[in-house]
């Protein structure tokens, strides 16, 4: 079988997906995943870098739990852009990916658009 | 307020990660209270006591170090077991929760195994703590009603030693204990080579109120007597009754001499008192004998022989006298002029 060239726009599913017992909580944590990143982007246009990092420091903690490491990895790097206080463009890249990440996420949700 | 044991709280701004730690906690059949910050903590704390706490780092207002410091700074409830949760992973993080009182610490992201063996070896811990607080309350009650049962002992003893030396009816130094301090005496005597004397008083035809008036008649003058006694001596004599009728005066630092003048004075005192009980009035007069020890006087209970010749010399010279120990003995008080020889009755021949 050739190997799959990387999708950046497939969608992304949790590590526990295969674990019946935890379908609705993956299901509730992918669909609340948008309030969330909307939430961020309206911090950062703010320029509230406290907030942005206590909202990354939050789905920094909470994604891993639901199996979706790379949404820990992408929120931690946000977090330090925005507890560094690096350049915008710097946030924003970061935000940039972890919004990306989300919204794969969410694509492979059931109910989700 | 019944407290649970499976009872695990947990304070966490993230309601996912609250959602996630509660499902695998409920599954494990624990009971689980949320609050989302220190401070919503705190107060189930005070309400419930949970036995452990799973706190993340970063929380709003009240974070989970301050929930620490503030559980440690209260733990009158119960015990609490403290899980410290949060995303950083820097070792001085993990020192700083340590030192504000966390007993374990979990990174994020949170894993179902990791955690429940987390609270498991927390349980452990409780479990210890709860036996160890119920062994320090069983030995406080245990020590403090020692402390009460040694108080009561300590009492009881202090009224036995004080039964153990003291005549009931006149509240006198009994004749064990008028024994011992005539023996302290005699020690101190030959130590120090001070002096001492000794009274023995007898009522006079005292088995005639007895027989007249009555037992409580008899106990009634007796009293009075002692009371008597005891308001003509100091503070350092020694007012004893040996039994019946028969009291006995220890005079510390006084020469035989003084022991006579005290004896003629506590003689007259009782002699012109009015024995009253129950609207009669009683005459009642003593006969005395003194002694002090002298050369030959070889020991306590020789002493007291010599007081109750003299005292027996009273007596026979038509009592309500005193009469002093010599050889022969020396009358005087009332009736002092015939003084017969020979100090010494037959040993058991009665006084009076």
């Amino acid at each position: 079988m050739p190997a799959k060239p990387i999708d950046h726009q497939a969608a992304i599913l949790s590590a526990f997906a295969h674990d019946p017992d935890m379908q609705d909580l993956i299901v509730a944590f992918v669909n609340e995943l948008p309030a969330r990143i909307s939430r961020i982007g309206r911090d950062i246009e703010r320029a509230d870098r406290q907030a942005v990092q206590r909202l990354a420091h939050q789905l920094k903690g909470a994604a891993g739990g639901y199996g979706f490491h790379s949404i820990t990895e992408a929120a931690a790097a946000l977090e330090a852009r925005a507890e560094a206080v690096d350049s915008p463009a710097a946030v924003q890249a970061a935000f940039a990916e972890l919004a990306g990440l989300c919204r794969r996420a969410s694509a492979a949700a059931p109910g989700a658009s | 307020m019944t407290l649970s044991n499976r009872h695990v709280l947990i304070a966490d701004d993230d309601p996912f990660v609250m959602r996630l730690l509660e499902k695998f906690l409920r599954e494990e059949g624990y009971e689980v209270s949320t609050a989302p910050d220190g401070r919503a903590a705190m107060t189930i704390v005070l309400d419930r006591a949970p036995p452990i706490i799973i706190a993340d780092w970063v929380m709003p207002g009240m974070d989970g170090i301050e929930l620490c410091k503030a559980l440690r700074a209260h733990e009158g409830v119960r015990f609490a077991y403290v899980i410290m949760v949060t995303a950083h992973h820097e070792p001085g993080r993990l020192v700083s929760a340590f030192a504000a009182g966390a007993d374990d610490f979990i990174a994020k992201p949170v894993y179902r195994q990791e955690l429940l063996a987390r609270v498991r070896a927390g349980e452990r811990i409780c479990r210890l703590e709860e036996d160890l607080a119920q062994r320090t309350r069983e030995m406080c009650r245990l020590s403090a009603e020692t402390t009460v049962a040694n108080r009561k002992l300590a009492e009881l003893n202090g009224r036995l030693v004080q039964m153990a030396s003291t005549d009931d009816l006149t509240g006198l130094l009994n004749r064990r204990e008028a024994l011992k301090r005539l023996d302290a005496l005699w020690e101190i005597r030959n130590r120090y080579g001070t002096t001492f004397s000794c009274l023995t008083l007898d009522i006079d035809h005292f088995k005639r109120i007895n027989d007249t008036s009555g037992h409580p008649a008899g106990d009634a003058v007796l009293r009075q007597l002692a009371v008597i006694i005891r308001a003509q001596l100091r503070a350092t004599d020694l007012a004893c009754r040996m039994g019946g009728e028969e009291f006995l005066v220890l005079l510390p630092e006084t020469t035989i001499e003084g022991g006579a003048a005290c004896a003629e004075k506590l003689r007259k005192a009782i002699d012109i008192h009015a024995f009253r009980y129950e609207g009669h009035i009683h005459a009642v007069a003593v006969s005395v004998g003194v002694a002090g020890p002298g050369p030959v006087t070889a020991s306590p209970e020789d002493l007291l022989h010599d007081a109750d010749a003299a005292l027996y010399q009273s007596k026979a010279n038509g009592r309500n006298r005193v009469t002093i120990a010599s050889h022969p003995a020396v009358t005087v008080g009332e009736g002092a002029a015939r003084s017969p020889s020979g100090t010494r009755r037959p040993m058991g021949e009665p006084a009076c």
